[in-house]
C-alpha cells in the first residue's frame, strides 16, 4: 500500500443545501447550521457546517479508497468550522500497513492548506470489492 | 453524576432508507448501494440522545459548547437491518485551562452499540464536548 494509491479527493463547493440535507439525514437541527438569522445573531458570519458533516466527508474518502465496511477505527479532531462555498479536500498524510490492514493519518483541508479536521484511522484492506 | 454512570439507554433499528439518505448527505459514493452504513452513521443512532445530553443531562450552554473530538472503534461494520441496543456512559468530566488562559469544561461520553441478535459489541463511540468560558468554581 503506497500513498499514491490514496489520491486526494476534492468535494464540490459546500452549499446551504448540503447543510440542510445533512441536518435532515443526521437529525442535528441546531439552528446554527441552517438558520442564517440565528447564526448571525450568534456572532457567526453565516450558517456553519456541522463538524460531523466534515468528519463524514473525510470518512467517505476512506470508504471510497478502501470500500464500505472497511473502517475499524476513526478518530477526528475539529480544527476549524466550515462555511457555504468552502471547497474541501480529503487527503492522506501517511499510510502504514500492519497485520490488520493499514493505519492512516488524514486531514480535511479548505483550499490549498487550511486544515479543517485532522484524523487517524485504521482500515481493513480486504473490503474493496464488497458491497 | 460520576464517571461510569449510565446517561442513557435506547434501541435503534438500522433502516435501509436512513442509511442511504445519510450516505448521500456525506457524499459517499456507495450511498444506497451498500449493506454497510457509513463510518459516521452512529451520529444518526445517537442524535436524539445527544440533544438531551447537551441541554438536559449535562446542562451545557449550547452557545458556548463545541464538539472537540469524535472517535469510533468498530468490531463489526454496522449493517442495514441491524437492531442495536445503545448504552451511553460518562467517561470524563474535567475543567481545564485553555491555551488562552480561559477555563473550559471537557465532557467525554462513550456510547456502546450492541447487536441485539448476537449480543456482541459492534461499535464504541467516543465524544468530547467542550464548554468554553467556564467560570471557575
Amino acid at each position: 500500500m503506497k500513498i499514491e494509491q490514496v489520491q486526494p479527493i476534492t468535494f464540490a463547493a459546500l452549499t446551504r443545501t448540503d447543510l440542510v440535507r445533512y441536518a435532515g439525514a443526521s437529525g442535528d437541527f441546531n439552528p446554527l447550521h441552517h438558520d442564517a438569522e440565528f447564526a448571525e445573531a450568534s456572532g457567526l458570519k453565516d450558517v456553519m457546517g456541522h463538524g460531523m458533516l466534515s468528519a463524514g466527508l473525510l470518512a467517505s474518502a476512506l470508504t471510497k479508497w478502501f470500500g464500505p465496511g472497511s473502517v475499524l477505527r476513526f478518530k477526528t479532531r475539529f480544527r476549524s468550522p466550515v462555511w457555504p462555498g468552502d471547497v474541501l479536500t480529503a487527503r492522506c498524510l501517511s499510510i502504514v500497513t500492519n497485520p490488520e490492514g493499514a493505519h492512516l493519518v488524514l486531514e480535511l483541508i479548505r483550499g490549498a492548506d487550511d486544515v479543517v479536521l485532522t484524523a487517524t484511522a485504521s482500515v481493513r484492506l480486504d473490503m474493496g470489492n464488497k458491497r | 453524576m460520576k464517571i461510569g454512570d449510565i446517561l442513557g439507554e435506547w434501541d435503534f433499528n438500522v433502516e435501509a432508507g436512513k442509511v442511504a439518505e445519510f450516505g448521500r448527505a456525506v457524499h459517499d459514493i456507495h450511498a444506497g448501494k451498500s449493506e454497510f452504513a457509513p463510518p459516521t452513521f452512529p451520529v444518526v443512532v445517537s442524535a436524539d440522545f445527544v440533544e438531551r445530553l447537551v441541554v438536559e443531562i449535562l446542562g451545557l450552554d449550547r452557545k458556548r459548547t463545541v464538539h472537540g473530538e469524535q472517535g469510533y472503534e468498530y468490531f463489526e461494520p454496522i449493517r442495514v437491518g441491524d437492531k442495536l441496543h445503545c448504552i451511553a456512559r460518562l467517561a470524563g468530566d474535567e475543567v481545564k485551562t485553555g491555551t488562552r488562559g480561559g477555563q473550559m469544561r471537557v465532557v467525554t461520553t462513550e456510547v456502546d452499540y450492541v447487536s441485539v441478535s448476537t449480543g456482541k459489541l459492534v461499535c464504541r463511540d467516543m465524544t468530547k464536548s467542550i464548554e468554553t468560558g467556564v467560570v471557575p468554581a
